[in-house]
């Protein structure tokens, strides 16, 4: 009878002795009754109070025999445990070493030993998945139909790096899944963390930054950002506003991250309606997942803006239940030297080699602690973080802009795994941020943006039917954003989320397939939308409700050794966010005044314009994507192209309308307006003029490539070719703005001995594919350098030393909106020092 | 099998609604101009433009609707008696669109000229804030452009000793500190336009050496004020002098002859303006560079009377005089006060009394319930209208509103306002409220469209 209480692995070896061939004896049973983790067996609808730590249960030897036999007659909830024994191969027949065996959809998991054997005790059912990886090595999936015969598992050697995405219902990796993903981590992450999310990825096949000077950056994945491309952090929303402007900050911090994990393409069945264009979610282990003991720590030093780098992370196991963590960063930066000028046309005080005011400074920390049991663990974790940066480009007559933004996350987590006969594993996590940023002007506050986010997702695994594995998902997300102040083109807004989404996946001989929907119900209430036209002036409260769904099937075939090919269909709807719906106003940051698609501009020959409620309905934007990935992983070579096109209907963009709009700025006395609107008018003919930008509905293609090639020419030189290229158009002709030019990179890595050598060069082509009103931006090459050598201290320390833009290029980034005052930076040296234990 | 049939309905529930629930949206807007009413009986559904984009409808008669709404928008604003507090009401339908809370109780409110704003004035607190009724057009030259928004209390305000008379001209609004003898607090005068309001501005100032119960006259740059004599026990002025406007400040620049012994009261014309003594109503006629002359009380008046009260209309060449409750006419054209002729019953006494139709018009409200309407062309009893009967006593004001036809009579005995129609002579359904009215004033766009 599989009920909610097996023993595990560990549990056996800690209480070894009172085990006789996995059946427990009678004290393991009160212990359960007494642990308090409720679990429901559907099949007999009884609830029990089951077992949750192996800490309660050497308590139970204790109690009287008599009461744990009638507990046991009672509760008979041990089973016959099942164990898989096996070893682990390469394709010569050596053994593999430290190879991680996981049982899919359960916590348990072995590590091989030597001689590449493991164990896997007291499983619930000799049928069972197990999922295979070993660093360099392809990842294998096996299943196990019972019989005591020891397996035999060859993994095939691959140069490409595979890391799984965490927490998903499938496997999701680089080379795993029908859809393209990617994930940075180790040495690769620490090498390319900077202050901004944007610059972290890209380097990132797909990945582009918003470079917004080096104080803000978004990535940009095949050219869609905001809204569209949603950044978490451990899964759930970073909650910041990130998302509704070039200039703010992301407060996904990559510094103290375990890894960063890209998906590109629509990801809504996972994420929900900010996906549809990707995601990039930032893991790190602010809430222990086990009673392990690691960390690392660096200190580094930028060249290009003298800034100085802090950060270390530690997890500390306290002992087998408890667990710790602890992290923290700290970076300082003066402003950035940038080649010859900032701007493109630099005006009579424009100050050469440097980009003025984007100096920053940033620091956070977090600090977690989790209750660890062989089922699963609970933790929670507390982070904050506080940022101040200049934002390029942007002062009012003369003041430069600043930004301040504090966030404080909590999350909470909790993962177990059960033996039910339905399902097998359930993992919750809640977030709550508060987020406030304010733009400065001197002391003064121009504009202050606060958001509350709320976020719950439980995701309830099943038990394999017919090898069917998978998960049920909700999710509800509140989000409370509000700004205030002359840049306030959005009004307050509080939107409700609801999801019901269901994952499956299953292999069919050489076929993966994986499947999936997700259906939301979406309201938004928006305050104060305010209105100045014609018979609709005023002040209005808009609800809206949408239902958007997505759908998304895939297959992975592994059409012969050493190959597969994804295929993956997805079919997502997105509502438009509160900013593309319901803006009305001046976006200093984006350089325009921003009018949403629930009005109409109306303007006559003189280019004057008034705005009305639209007469079009919102719509929701739907994308129908498609997805081809051939990869080849064993041997010396390894690759992954893909191919993309994504047909979007009712895509919102900010349609460029000719017409020009007050930024407000010179609006001191916002409240007299009302009268002597012509006066005024006379008194501030001077006065900054923004162009006006609509956010419109029309439908577009986007298609495009990437491709990732890596050579392990011999044993120390590893050399990578990485490509990508997304053209975005509307189908009605034209292009969309900012979208990134191609790029192709090469890479050439030696590692022999104690030396690491890493020498990039990365050319960036001409961005000529234009929108309305939109410049080219010249081609450029950017070339990196980095030598790294490992101390024989303290289990390894590395010291490096990197050279940036070596060519000292004039680099601007046609996906920024300020590409025209802001270049990246000039050639640089930077160093540092880090650690692992 | 029993796993399998567990887990299907569940998926199939799913497919099942995302195969049909799917891709809705629905955009509902709300007029939000406005406050929430503050109890359950109004009904706001007018207020909403229902853009239920659901079914592709946008439905603009709404919008329409709402458009001409706003035209004729206006709205009440009633003090809430012995309270700080001011109720603003849709003067077309007495819905109550905002609750205000003024910085102290209310003696009396006024309009501003433009009827956007209202004077509130605190005397016992030496105060007078101004509340914007939210309901105004604005001169977009082929046509007036129509606003509506929330009410609210704006950030100009007055502070002077005992604000007590506050009177309209043709330029703004003159406010009159009365001061007070015992803390040795002067008299003065600020004036002040609506723009000065709008932008929090500053106002101009005239100041006294002494306290005095007095009155100001706005007449473009010039201000009439009365004079006191600091040597004499009464606190009512017996003069009345010239002042002209230099840089915000008031300088004197002369003091007319004809006396005005124990004066109180003040109104203008066109181009006349009335101050009450006790010998008669002083007549200063502007367009004669100011030429004072007195025109002397009738001979019916008895002794110890005289005129208090004066209303005048810049329509109307006469002013209405007011002495012990019985009215006589100022013709500037004549000589004496001449009687009106209104009589009342035994007991009852005239409790309200305005120009009204744009000055076609005299009302006089009754305190046995009856408004009077006298024909300001030849002052006949044009109507009379039974608005209540049997009121208690004390309990009634009259609100009117300038250039339309509508009057609101306020009973603050019933908590209720009835509006009467002038035009029509009828006065409609009582609106109950839950709180007994003070006093009030009308605030909205005065569009001129009774047909004179």
């Amino acid at each position: 009878m599989p009920w909610l209480c097996g023993g595990r692995r560990s549990l056996l070896g800690r209480l070894g002795s009172d085990f006789n061939d996995g059946v427990p004896l009678h004290s393991e049973i009160p212990i359960r009754l007494m642990s308090g983790l409720l679990c429901y067996n559907i099949m007999r609808s009884r609830i029990v109070f089951v077992h949750l730590s192996k800490f309660i249960c050497g308590l139970g030897v204790v109690l009287k025999r008599s009461l744990l036999f009638a507990s046991c007659v009672l509760l008979p909830c041990w089973a016959s445990a099942a164990t898989i024994q096996g070893v682990v191969l390469n394709a010569d027949g050596a053994p593999v070493s430290d190879a991680a065996v996981e049982v899919v959809g359960t916590r348990t998991s072995s590590t091989t030993n030597t001689q590449g054997e493991f164990v896997l005790e007291d499983l619930s059912s000799q049928d069972v998945e197990l999922h295979v990886k070993a660093p360099r090595f392809m990842h294998k999936n096996v299943h196990v139909h019972g019989g005591d015969d020891p397996l035999q598992i060859i993994l095939d050697e691959t140069v490409m790096e595979i890391v799984d995405v965490t927490g998903m219902p499938w496997h999701i990796s680089q080379l795993e899944s029908a859809s393209p993903v990617s994930v940075l981590s180790g040495d690769a992450l620490r090498d390319a963390q900077s202050a901004t999310l944007g610059d972290t990825l890209n380097k990132q096949v797909g990945v582009h930054s918003s470079y917004y000077g080096p104080v803000a950056g978004s990535p940009i994945i095949r050219g869609l950002s905001g809204p569209r491309v949603l950044v978490a952090q451990n899964g759930l929303d970073v909650g910041d506003v990130s998302r509704s402007g070039p200039d703010h900050a992301v407060t996904g911090e990559a510094t103290t991250a375990r890894q960063v994990e890209i998906m590109r393409g629509p990801a809504t069945l996972f994420y929900g309606n900010g996906a549809i264009g990707g995601v990039v979610n930032v893991v790190d282990d602010r809430v222990p997942q086990d009673a392990e003991t690691f960390g690392q720590w660096q200190l580094e030093y930028n060249g290009a803006n003298n800034e100085p780098v802090i950060e270390g992370s530690a997890n500390v196991a306290l002992s087998d239940q408890f667990a710790v963590h602890v992290d923290g960063f700290w970076r300082e930066a003066e402003d950035i030297d940038v080649p010859g000028y900032a701007e493109l046309e630099p005006d009579g005080d424009a100050a050469y080699g440097v980009l003025e005011n984007s100096a920053y400074d940033s620091q956070g920390a977090t600090l977690g602690g989790s209750y660890i049991s062989d089922m699963g663990f609970t933790g929670i974790s507390v982070g904050r973080i506080e940022r101040t940066y200049g934002i390029p480009g942007h002062s009012h007559d003369g003041v430069a802009v600043q930004a301040e933004l504090e966030q404080d996350r909590v999350q909470l987590v909790s993962e177990y795994s059960f033996d039910h006969s339905v399902f097998s594993e359930a993992r919750f996590r809640y977030g709550y941020t508060d987020y406030q940023h304010q733009e400065l002007e001197g002391d003064a506050i121009g504009t202050t943006f606060e958001k509350e986010l709320h976020e719950a997702r439980l995701d309830v695994f099943h038990q394999p039917f017919s090898e069917w594995r998978g998960a049920v998902s909700l999710h509800f997300k509140q989000e409370d954003s509000q700004a205030q102040g002359e840049e306030a083109f959005t009004p307050p807004s509080v939107t409700d989320s609801y999801a019901l989404a269901v994952m499956e996946e299953k292999h069919f001989g050489d076929w993966l397939v994986q499947l999936g929907g997700r259906i939301e119900w979406i309201e938004v209430d928006a305050q104060d939308v305010r209105l100045d036209s014609e018979g609709e002036r005023g002040l209005y409260r808009i609800e809206q409700e949408f239902m958007p769904y997505s759908v998304s099937l895939g297959t992975v075939w592994d059409f012969t050794e050493g190959y597969n090919l994804g295929i993956n269909l997805t079919h997502a709807q997105r509502a438009p966010s509160a900013t593309e719906a319901f803006s009305f106003g001046p976006h200093i940051g984006a350089g325009s005044y921003e009018v949403g698609s629930m009005f109409d501009i109306v303007a006559n020959d003189h280019g004057d314009w008034v705005v009305n409620f639209a007469e079009e309905p919102v719509e929701l934007e739907t994308s129908n994507n498609i997805d081809i990935s051939l990869r080849k992983f064993i041997g010396n070579i390894g690759f992954v192209v893909g191919a993309f096109y994504n047909q979007v209907d009712d895509f919102y963009y900010a349609r460029a309308t000719g017409l020009e709009a007050d930024s407000g700025h010179d609006h001191d006395h916002e409240e007299e307006h009302d009268h002597d609107h012509e006066e005024e008018h006379d008194e501030h003919e001077d006065e900054e003029l923004l162009p006006a930008y609509q956010f419109t509905a029309a439908d577009a293609e986007l298609y495009g490539f990437e491709g990732e090639l890596h050579w392990q020419v011999n044993d120390p030189l590893l050399l990578r070719i990485t490509t990508d290229y997304t053209r975005a158009t509307l189908r009605s002709g034209g292009n969309l703005p900012r979208i990134p030019p191609m790029r192709a990179g090469f890479v050439a890595e030696y590692e022999v001995g104690s030396w690491y050598l890493n020498a990039s060069a990365t050319h960036y082509f001409e961005a000529d594919n234009t929108a309305e009103l939109e410049t080219t931006t010249d081609a450029y090459t950017w070339v990196d350098a980095e030598v790294r050598y490992t101390l024989p201290v303290l289990g390894g320390v590395n010291v490096y030393l990197r050279g940036d833009n070596l060519l000292n290029e004039t680099a601007r980034v046609h996906s920024s909106f300020i590409k025209d005052i802001a270049p990246r930076a000039a050639r640089s040296v930077s160093a540092g020092i880090r650690a692992s234990f | 099998m029993q796993k399998i049939s567990k887990f299907n309905p569940l998926f199939a529930a799913f497919l099942v609604l995302a195969l049909t629930a799917c891709g809705d949206n629905e955009t509902n807007i709300y007029a939000q101009d406005v406050a929430e009413p503050g109890h359950e009986d109004h009904d706001h559904e007018e207020d909403e433009h229902d853009h239920d984009h659901e079914e592709d409808e946008h439905d603009h008669e709404e919008d329409e609707h709402d458009h001409e709404d706003e035209l004729s928008a206006a709205r009440l604003l009633l003090i809430e008696a012995g309270t700080d507090t001011v109720h603003v009401f849709e003067a077309s339908d007495g819905d109550e669109v905002a609750e205000l809370t003024l910085p102290a109780a209310v003696s009396y409110v006024y309009p501003m000229q433009g009827y956007r704003y209202a004077a509130f004035i605190h005397r016992d607190d030496n105060w007078v804030s101004f509340v914007d009724g939210g309901v105004w057009v604005e001169d977009h030259g082929d046509h007036d452009h129509p606003y509506a928004e929330a009410p609210q209390l704006m950030d100009f305000a007055l502070d002077g000793v005992k604000p007590t008379h506050f009177t309209l001209g043709d330029a703004g609004a003159a406010v009159f500190y009365d001061g007070n003898g015992d803390t040795a607090d002067v008299a003065g005068v600020v004036t002040f336009s609506d723009a000065t309001i709008a932008e929090n501005g500053l106002e101009n100032a005239l100041q006294f050496t002494t306290h005095m119960h007095g009155a100001a006259q706005l007449r473009g740059e010039h201000v009439l004020a009365t004079e006191r004599d600091a040597a004499t026990s009464s606190t009512l002025p017996a003069a009345v002098g010239l002042y002209h406007l230099h840089g915000g400040l008031y300088e004197h620049e002369l003091t007319f002859a004809e006396p005005c012994p124990g004066l109180h009261g003040s109104a203008q014309s066109e181009d006349a303006i009335f101050f009450g003594c006790e010998d008669g109503v002083l007549l200063i006629d502007e367009p004669s560079d100011f030429s004072a002359t007195k025109i002397t009380n009738a001979d019916d008046f008895t002794d110890g009377m005289r005129v208090g009260t004066l209303r005048a209309h810049h329509h109307v060449a006469q002013a209405v005089a007011i002495a012990s409750g019985k009215f006589y006419l100022a013709d500037p054209s004549q000589a004496q006060l001449q009687p009106l002729g209104v009589s009342m019953p035994e007991g009852v006494s005239a409790v309200s009394y305005e120009f009204v139709l744009g000055g076609e018009a005299f009302a006089i409200l009754q305190s046995d319930g009856a408004l009077v309407l006298l024909d300001a062309h030849d002052w006949s009893e044009q109507a009379r209208i039974q608005v209540l009967t049997s009121p208690a006593a004390d309990a009634l004001t009259l609100i009117v509103q300038p250039e339309g036809h509508m009057a609101y009579v306020l009973n603050s005995a019933d908590q209720q306002v009835i509006p009467v129609d002038l035009e029509d002579a009828v006065s409609a359904d009582a609106w109950s409220l839950d709180f007994a009215p003070a006093g009030g004033v009308w605030l909205g766009v005065a569009t001129e469209e009774h047909d004179h």
